[in-house]
């Protein structure tokens, strides 16, 4: 499983780092900082089941993410909004994220999540191997 | 007054529903065989059809999509002396109306008919969207067109809807298409995926909670089923929802209010309900691992999702469309197909539904880099090495076989379902396993390279003792 993360620079990114750091090695992990670079990683095929961890700063910076929502069909998404306003909210739910939160939290709901992802993912890929092995 | 068809080469049979409907107030036609019951049906305009199984002249089963397609799409019934659960559940799952057994109570009769010309009244009386939104589902065949169908009457309706079906069959882009078309589809549409919320999370998430109300709740949070308020809530993967949230969840469906974790105020919403499964809910009911009245709750509507390997007719559709999307997405040429590249995905029998085929589509326009056509060589090999397996088991099963009898010896125009085919070849090949290995399921594995959960699975499902 990989994570790519989308998060341009600010105080609240650096906690998501912190979270995620212990989590996962590095080579289960991407980093982006702009929706230029985002689009570029999600127009390259992803070889493994990726999950998309976006972080925007802004409610503008959200609706940009909107803009690119055909190349995250396919993929499960984790989303810290950046404020707890309906409009950014009501944006939130249009990408269909598997889990949302707010980025004035400890983050450690989005943490918890990851966990339960991975977990899944290896029981999921145990079963494969055992039906068709 | 409503027009009903009674197709039965019984005569009493006929004339016993024949005299109910009139006793009813209905007029009722009567026809001995299948032509003749289908060309009745074509030219009048039947509300109901009464379908025999066994006619003189074919299987009222086989018949039932040409029934369901004529200009009045009529609700069928299925009537038969023979009881076959196999057939039952294909007739409800391809869209019947019930399926009754002979005899049948005078009461049995009268309550199925009044019932399905009242879902049919209520049906005609709601305008169901004309032209369907369903973005992302992709399929013509006769299990996608009653899927449709179902998508189109859960938009119209209020009902809660459960979506039943395989991991990776599309559960969410149905929800998605019910919202779509639904009258609040210009409100929010909110995601809950119970399989990624730790236990401890759920009520948080789902009720929201006051500042203080734990260690950590530093603040007031919203729940997502006030988010959803006067919107649609999505409950995917329903089946991992605590018991222990059920109950609370239960009351929110019953009497649309809650209360936010440590809040003393009770909160009203009011929210279209979907859930979605990939597991058994009513086994699970019975072995208390989901409250019973929940499910009961949720599944007032539910819409089936087909495995990829019951609608194989749609494979060829599936794969253009996914195969050009993902070209759009990466910037490159569209790709053409070979015949025997179709052929090869249509070997295949695709466990993991229309994602794994995504996922085989992508890896194979990887493999394929700026070649025009896509060849079976340009599959990821372990699906190749899959389909030449079954390939040379087939083969052999055909040479050696415990049943010599060959299913597609010549018999003019008729040939059986592929899915009768694969069944009958599988049971075969069981039998053959079975008697070189000696007994010994260990062997019995090792010779099949099926894993010991696959092995007894196949083994119960063809009542086949080791």
């Amino acid at each position: 499983m990989v994570f790519i993360i989308y998060k341009p620079s600010t105080n609240n990114s650096n906690k998501l780092q912190r979270k995620i750091e212990p989590l996962v090695s590095k080579t289960q992990v991407e980093n982006y900082s702009s929706i230029k670079d985002i689009t570029q990683r999600l127009q390259r095929p992803m070889k493994e089941e990726v999950v998309g961890i976006f972080m925007p700063s802004s409610e503008k910076d959200l609706s940009d993410l909107l803009s690119i929502n055909h190349l995250v069909k396919d993929i499960r998404i984790i989303l810290v909004l950046p404020d707890r306003d309906e409009k950014t909210i009501s944006i939130g739910h249009s990408l269909r994220p598997r889990f949302l939160t707010y980025a004035d939290g400890d983050l450690s709901d989005v943490a918890a999540v990851m966990i339960k992802m991975m977990g899944n993912s290896r029981e999921e890929q145990n079963q494969r191997g055992e039906v068709y092995a | 007054m409503a027009n009903i068809l009674i197709i039965d080469d019984d005569k009493t049979v006929n004339e016993v529903f024949a005299e109910i409907a009139q006793e009813l107030g209905h007029n009722a036609l009567s026809e001995t065989t299948l032509k003749k019951g289908l060309e009745k049906a074509n030219k009048g305009d039947f509300d109901i059809v009464v379908l025999d199984v066994r006619l003189p002249d074919g299987d009222g089963l086989k018949a039932l999509p040409d029934i369901q397609s004529v200009g009045s799409s009529p609700e069928v019934i299925i009537i038969t002396g023979y009881g076959d659960p196999d057939g039952a559940e294909l007739a409800i799952k391809n869209g019947a109306w019930d399926y009754i057994l002979k005899p049948s109570s005078m009461e049995n009769i009268i309550l199925t008919l009044t019932r399905a010309l009242e879902y049919r009244a209520e049906k005609q009386s709601k305008q169901f969207p004309v032209v369907l939104k369903r973005e992302g589902i992709i399929g013509s065949s006769q299990k996608m067109n009653v899927t449709f169908e179902r998508i189109a009457q859960a938009a119209v309706s209020k009902a809660n809807v459960l979506i039943a079906g395989e991991t990776g069959t599309g559960k969410e882009l149905y929800a998605r298409a019910i919202h779509e078309n639904s009258p609040v589809a210009n409100r929010r549409f909110v995601v809950v995926d119970c399989a990624v919320l730790p236990e401890s999370l759920v009520e948080s998430t789902l009720f929201g909670h006051e500042k203080g109300a734990f260690t950590g709740a530093d603040r007031a949070r919203e729940g997502l089923i006030k988010q959803a308020d006067g919107g649609t809530l999505f409950l995917d993967e329903v089946g991992e929802l605590p018991l222990s949230s059920q109950k609370a969840f239960l009351r929110i469906i019953q009497e649309h209010k809650f209360r936010p974790v440590g809040g003393r105020r009770e909160i009203e919403v009011e929210f279209r309900l979907i859930a979605a499964t990939n597991r058994n809910l009513e086994e699970m009911a019975d072995t208390g691992q989901f409250r019973k009245d929940l499910l009961y709750r949720l599944r007032s509507f539910t819409i089936e999702s087909p495995p990829l390997m019951d609608r194989m007719e749609d494979i060829k559709e599936l794969s253009v469309y996914y195969s050009n999307r993902l070209c759009e997405t990466y910037e490159a040429e569209t790709k053409g197909f070979s015949p025997e590249f179709i052929e090869a995905l249509n070997l295949y029998d695709w466990p993991g539904n229309v994602r794994e085929l995504i996922n085989t589509l992508e890896e194979t326009l990887s493999n394929a880099k700026q070649e025009p056509v896509l060849y079976p060589y340009h599959l990821p090999i372990n699906i190749r090495a899959k389909i030449k397996r079954d390939f040379v088991n087939t083969s052999s099963n055909k040479k050696d076989s415990i049943n010599p009898v060959d299913p597609l010896e010549d018999k003019g125009d008729e040939i059986m379902k592929m899915k009768d085919f694969r069944e009958l070849m599988e049971s075969r090949y069981l039998k053959k396993l079975i008697l070189i290995s000696g007994g010994s399921k260990k062997d019995a594995c090792n010779i099949s390279g099926l894993s010991r959960t696959r092995l007894f699975e196949l083994l119960k499902k063809y009542n086949i003792d080791i």
